[in-house]
């Protein structure tokens, strides 16, 4: 209260300078949240009813990871993974088997790896929060080179179906026909991440599946996760 | 009640004494501001997994409230803000749609945060709804949210008043287009932010700011000319401190960058997932000795890194 009467009576008498005010001194300090710092008991009590509600699902353990999953830049084990059950689910659920089929994502889209050890439901979740569900887009063979383009701007993103060998598209079964079907996320095929190549596409159909959802039963069929370290994209 | 009367006028007497010649010595005057701040932290209720494979058993709002309350305990000037994407990322999400995240930040006192585009997940409507539980102010400056239902609960900045200090607090936030799904930001109309920045520093000098921080979720810097808190700090002029997010970068300490003016102007960030608390102290001081009308005392970075 003084401080301020201060600044008041002084200030009165100025008139270039609207206060007398002047940061002296600026330190600047981080701190660490690791686990030698105290918990709070009222935080603990506020978060506990919802933590235990969530924990029954959650906590469901349906598979085992033997490697760290982690989406990384160009290729990853996880962006091979989450791509490589798009296409099967296209073939099986979606009546792709003898379509010429593609699969994209977004790096940005993995939000988490998934680590060594118990996959509960809820690594999924870290993985996949959004809740995006899988659509089939059909589009024109000639937007294949601003796929490329798209790819060689982000460095890369998951892909499946097909390579991208030193900068050349590859698809891994030959295509005669005028289109392919890329199996995707509605984000992205409604223009998130700018991936403007699904701008008015042949056609497009919607699974009404979560990937989320799609990534769950794929770890409960698997049961155990490991990769192989494939490179599907070089520059 | 003759008795008690005369208590009370010595004792005016008495304050009036004690104050003239606190006045006359005041070479120097100094008030403390703490600024304690998070970033993208992602609905992180709990600690990082254990077995996480680069932050193992780190983070968790418990931790975080245990530490901001101690620091309250030691200070009395603590300013506490986070610059946005407080949603999305754990199931906590999912499940109770943003609710505890409001309840946790609110029970830390919170006193400001800005949007980012992780908070649209749910909609305008969804944020709405879940701000129902938050006690803390939103702002963005550059966000035209009039046509949205968000209009009456985001303000472009607010002023706080601490320990004498009057401290203007506006948002900047991100371009939402292909970030967040159209129908999530529907009515929604972004504006620039170097303008909308200028604007609100103005407004926030009229009002006898004596310090602006900007909260920004534009994201610390890009390799293309796209905007961020860099380009930001140095278009503009009058801004202090920017408190960013977005690009969950983590900042070993503030980085200074000069304002068009050839100010200083700070950048910080605190990676994401409530990992790391922010702090910058700021003293402010009124040192008759030094400071004459029209001069600028520079600002002296000594970087307490822990």
């Amino acid at each position: 209260m003084k401080f301020s009467f201060l600044i008041l009576l002084l200030g009165a008498g100025l008139s270039a300078c609207s206060s007398l005010l002047v940061v002296s001194d600026a330190q600047s300090k981080r701190t660490v949240m690791n686990g030698t710092l105290q918990t709070d008991v009222q935080m603990d009590s506020l978060i506990a009813p919802y933590s235990r509600e969530l924990a029954i699902e959650m906590n469901q353990v349906i598979g085992e990871a033997l490697v760290d999953l982690s989406p990384m830049r160009p290729n990853s084990n996880l962006g091979i993974w989450s791509t490589d059950l798009l296409i099967e689910f296209a073939k099986d659920s979606l009546n792709m088997n003898d379509e010429p089929l593609i699969a994209i994502l977004n790096t940005g889209g993995l939000r988490a790896s998934i680590n060594k050890g118990p996959i509960t439901v809820g690594d999924v979740f870290k993985v996949m929060p959004f809740d995006n569900s899988v659509v089939l887009v059909k589009i024109d063979t000639a937007k294949i080179s601003s796929i490329v383009d798209y790819l060689f701007g982000s460095i890369s993103e998951p892909i499946a179906g097909f390579k991208i060998n030193k900068g050349v598209f590859e698809m891994n079964v030959p295509n005669d026909k005028p289109y392919i079907w890329v199996v995707t996320s509605d984000f992205l095929a409604n223009g998130g991440d700018k991936m403007t190549f699904f701008k008015d596409p042949l056609e497009m159909r919607l699974s009404g599946v979560l990937l989320r959802d799609l990534m769950i039963s794929s770890v409960k069929k698997q049961q155990k996760l490991t990769t192989t370290n494939e490179e599907r994209i070089s520059w | 009640m003759k008795r008690r009367l005369f208590i009370k006028q010595t004792g005016i007497l008495a304050g009036a004494a004690m104050v003239a010649p606190s006045l006359m010595s005041a070479k120097k005057k100094e008030t403390k501001l703490v600024i304690l701040h998070t970033n993208d932290t992602h609905s992180n209720i709990d600690p990082f997994p254990k077995n996480h494979a680069k932050f193992p058993d780190m983070g968790g709002v418990s931790r975080r409230a245990a530490l901001i309350k101690s620091i309250r305990e030691q200070e009395d000037n603590v300013l506490l803000l986070d610059a946005g994407d407080i949603f999305q990322g754990t199931p906590y999400f999912n499940k109770f749609k943003g609710v505890l995240e409001m309840k946790t930040m609110s029970e830390m006192q919170y006193d400001v945060v800005t949007l980012g585009n992780h908070d649209f997940d749910i909609g305008i409507d969804g944020y709405v709804k879940a701000k129902e539980h938050g006690t803390f102010k939103v702002v963005n400056a550059n966000y035209d949210l009039s046509k949205t239902a968000m209009h009456s609960h985001v303000e472009p900045h607010v002023v706080i008043k601490k320990g004498g200090l009057k401290i203007g607090i506006f948002g900047v936030g991100i371009d939402l287009d292909g970030l967040v799904a159209k129908e999530n930001t529907s009515g929604l109309i972004y504006n620039d932010p170097v303008a909308s920045a200028n604007q609100q520093v103005a407004l926030l000098k009229q009002k006898g700011c004596d310090y602006i921080i900007c909260l920004s979720h534009l994201g610390f810097e890009y390799p293309t000319d796209k905007m961020s808190d860099k380009i930001l700090a140095q278009k503009t002029e009058g801004i202090d401190l920017i408190i960013g997010g977005h690009t969950h970068t983590f900042l070993d300490a503030p980085v200074v960058l000069k304002n068009t003016k050839g100010e200083d102007v700070l950048i910080n960030q605190v990676g994401y997932g409530g990992l790391h608390l922010g702090r910058i102290d700021i003293q402010f001081s009124t040192d008759l000795n030094k400071t004459t009308i029209g001069e600028c005392v520079p600002l002296t970075s000594k970087w307490d890194l822990a």
